[in-house]
């Protein structure tokens, strides 16, 4: 690679790399097919596994908090949502998840439309705060609502495992192929908003919402169309988790650390960007489950404790992410930055 | 009864939010701090809650200055997303920290000198809850008497009212900012030792019914002003009882979260305009 030597030679490469996202994205997909064939442990896979579907997640919030700018807490109730919807009509009703998880959906899109059209006249940490309410509210409701199993939740059946139809697997691999295919999905989906019109609208939405409104872009209706698309993600999401789980629960499903975990991939990744929330997935699932091994389960809170704090640095330094949006082009330090780092520079979207 | 300690710890979050336009997230989790330094110095050294009433409000005014000026200060300029994070992330380090240092188990005081309860009018009331809303009532009349007599509490109104205009007049906008969190801080710290006298506290959940309670008692009664802020701690006390007694006790919670979006929802013109008007 030539070391470009004057900022505007910089800018010039750097304006290439929104092409090569094409590439970057079955490149970074089809190797991670692989994965499954290096796994040697069951915690390998199991992390490979929650990398995807946190992948997918990610996009989810990545659309609405990335694109659109909107800091919504509530993303757990949409992620519940499909787990439940996915989870009761299979155990109730024996509907295949491979319709229950497109209900899900469905169902989650319509609740995050419900909940969008409530919340999206207010702004700013307005509407966080009022999202949030929403998560915890339908926790309580959650709780207490016996047909779903309130506290105690409900649990698929085992005896099914395997079935054709069942959606659950023995082996490990296949729910990889799933998730894969899950992820693939939503980072294409981000990606095509990425370079559509929509995409531009929403960060115009993002960047002044007044300016945004002047130019004729209705920001309701877009954010709407943004919670749409993010909350049927979310909903599939949450129905993948619970055919991978097993079970649904509210406490699993809604407590506070779900609603921090859509928020925190996208913005350790990079926010408003494609591979914001793959690489995001990445880090945090890794840090994840190796804190969770290596200093003894969650329940000691030692690894939320770093993530509270690496959250914190993030907001002070890089509030925008590991990847940036749009790289700041400087003096000499920026030429040696993309030197020494191709590989990072290559993530640069945009 | 509760809702004078509601009011209480919404001052102290009203302030903040007023004065600079930041929602702490994590106001329970500061209030948690209290209520763990009262449960722990309570266990070991035998000390009366009251004693430490002091202690935790320099501790807290302690924590919140320390906060501006190590954190806050730095997301000041950035994007709204930057301070919703930051506190947020205050938030799970200080939970999942406490509840690392501390174990996740519900705990109370287990003797204080005026625990015992009377029963009047059928209802039961305990002598702590009691003096906790006195003390809470002693508390916000000195903080009102702090914002609207003292020069401090004058610099304070002018910095909310307009930072630029503050600073010409030769106000130190950043010390204001982080002596507000200090005193924000001190209000909960003040409550939180109270709350820990009669109160069962679980790290995992009691902070987010505060933080919940607050945020809707400062909707409630509108920002920057502490009656409106204790008027609305009240009612958010009402509903809550009123509702676990009328309807039914176990989405005592449900009805603070749906009076929070409603009041959200019914006040966005003055809050947008308040947001603008900066």
């Amino acid at each position: 690679m030539n070391i470009p030597q004057t900022a505007a030679e910089f800018k010039d490469l750097v304006d290439l790399q929104s092409i090569p996202l094409v590439y970057l994205i079955p490149a970074i997909f089809i190797s991670a097919l692989a994965l499954p064939y290096f796994a040697t442990s069951y915690f390998f896979i199991n992390t490979a596994i929650y990398v995807l579907l946190f992948v997918g997640l990610g996009q989810s919030w990545n659309i609405i908090g990335g694109y659109a700018g909107q800091i919504s807490l509530g993303h757990a109730v949409m992620f519940a949502t499909g787990a439940y919807t996915t989870a009761t009509l299979f155990i109730y009703y024996g509907i295949t998840p491979y319709l229950g998880l497109i209900v899900a959906g469905l169902l989650a899109a319509a609740v995050g439309l419900t909940l969008g059209a409530l919340t999206f006249r207010l702004r700013y940490h307005y509407f966080s705060i009022a999202t949030l309410a929403a998560t915890l509210g339908i926790y309580v409701i959650f709780l207490q609502w016996d047909w779903i199993g309130g506290a105690v939740g409900l649990e698929y059946p085992i005896a099914q495992i395997g079935d054709s139809l069942s959606l659950m697997f023995d082996s490990r691999e296949m729910y990889f192929y799933v998730m894969w295919a899950f992820a693939l999905g939503t980072t294409v989906l981000v990606y095509r908003l990425h370079t559509s019109k929509l995409g531009i609208y929403l960060k115009a939405i993002d960047i002044d919402q007044e300016l945004a409104e002047n130019a004729g872009i209705s920001a309701f209706w877009y954010k709407m169309y943004a919670m749409g698309l993010s909350s049927f993600i979310a909903g599939i999401g949450g129905g993948l988790f619970a055919q991978y789980v097993l079970y649904v629960e509210p406490r699993i499903l809604l407590e506070l650390i779900r609603n921090v975990e859509f928020v925190l991939i996208p913005v350790v990744g990079g926010l408003g960007t494609v591979l914001g929330p793959v690489v995001g997935a990445a880090i945090y699932i890794f840090t994840r489950e190796y804190t969770r091994t290596l200093l003894g389960g969650t329940q000691t809170g030692l690894s939320w404790v770093i993530f509270g704090t690496i959250l914190l640095l993030i907001s002070m330094y890089r509030p925008s992410g590991l990847i940036r949006r749009r790289p700041v082009i400087g003096g000499r330090k920026q030429n040696t930055q993309s030197s020494a780092a191709p590989a990072r520079s290559e993530a640069d979207d945009d | 009864m509760i809702g004078l300690a509601y009011g209480l710890v919404a001052a102290g979050l009203g302030l903040i939010w007023g004065v600079m336009d930041i929602v702490n997230f994590a106001h329970g989790e500061h209030m948690l701090i209290a209520m763990y330094v009262t449960l722990l110095t309570t266990a070991e050294l035998s000390v009366s809650p009251l004693l430490l009433l002091p202690v935790n409000a320099v501790l807290m005014f302690a924590v919140g200055y320390a906060t501006y000026v190590v954190i806050i200060k730095r997301t000041m300029d950035g994007p709204v997303l930057g301070q919703v994070l930051c506190t947020f992330g205050l938030l799970l380090a200080i939970r999942y920290g406490i509840i690392y240092l501390v174990g996740p188990s519900t705990r109370t005081v287990s003797d204080f000198a005026f625990d015992g309860s009377t029963n009047a009018y059928g209802i039961s009331i305990s002598y702590p809850a009691v003096l906790t809303a006195i003390v809470s009532v002693v508390t916000i009349v000195l903080l009102y008497l702090l914002l609207e007599q003292t020069s401090i509490g004058k610099a304070i109104r002018a910095t909310a009212q307009d930072k630029q205009a503050a600073q010409v007049l030769g106000i130190e906008t950043d010390r204001i900012y982080a002596v507000s969190w200090g005193i924000g801080l001190a209000a909960t710290g003040v409550a939180g030792t109270m709350i820990a006298t009669y109160f069962p506290i679980q790290p995992n959940s009691t902070p987010g019914v505060w933080t919940i309670a607050s945020f809707a008692a400062v909707a409630l009664g509108g920002l920057g002003s502490i009656v409106g802020a204790v008027v609305g701690g009240i009612v958010i006390g009402l509903v809550q009882n009123l509702g676990a007694t009328l309807l039914d006790p176990s989405y005592q919670q449900l009805y603070v979260y749906i009076v929070l979006i409603a009041a959200l929802l019914y006040q966005r013109e003055g809050i947008l305009n308040w947001v603008s008007d900066r």
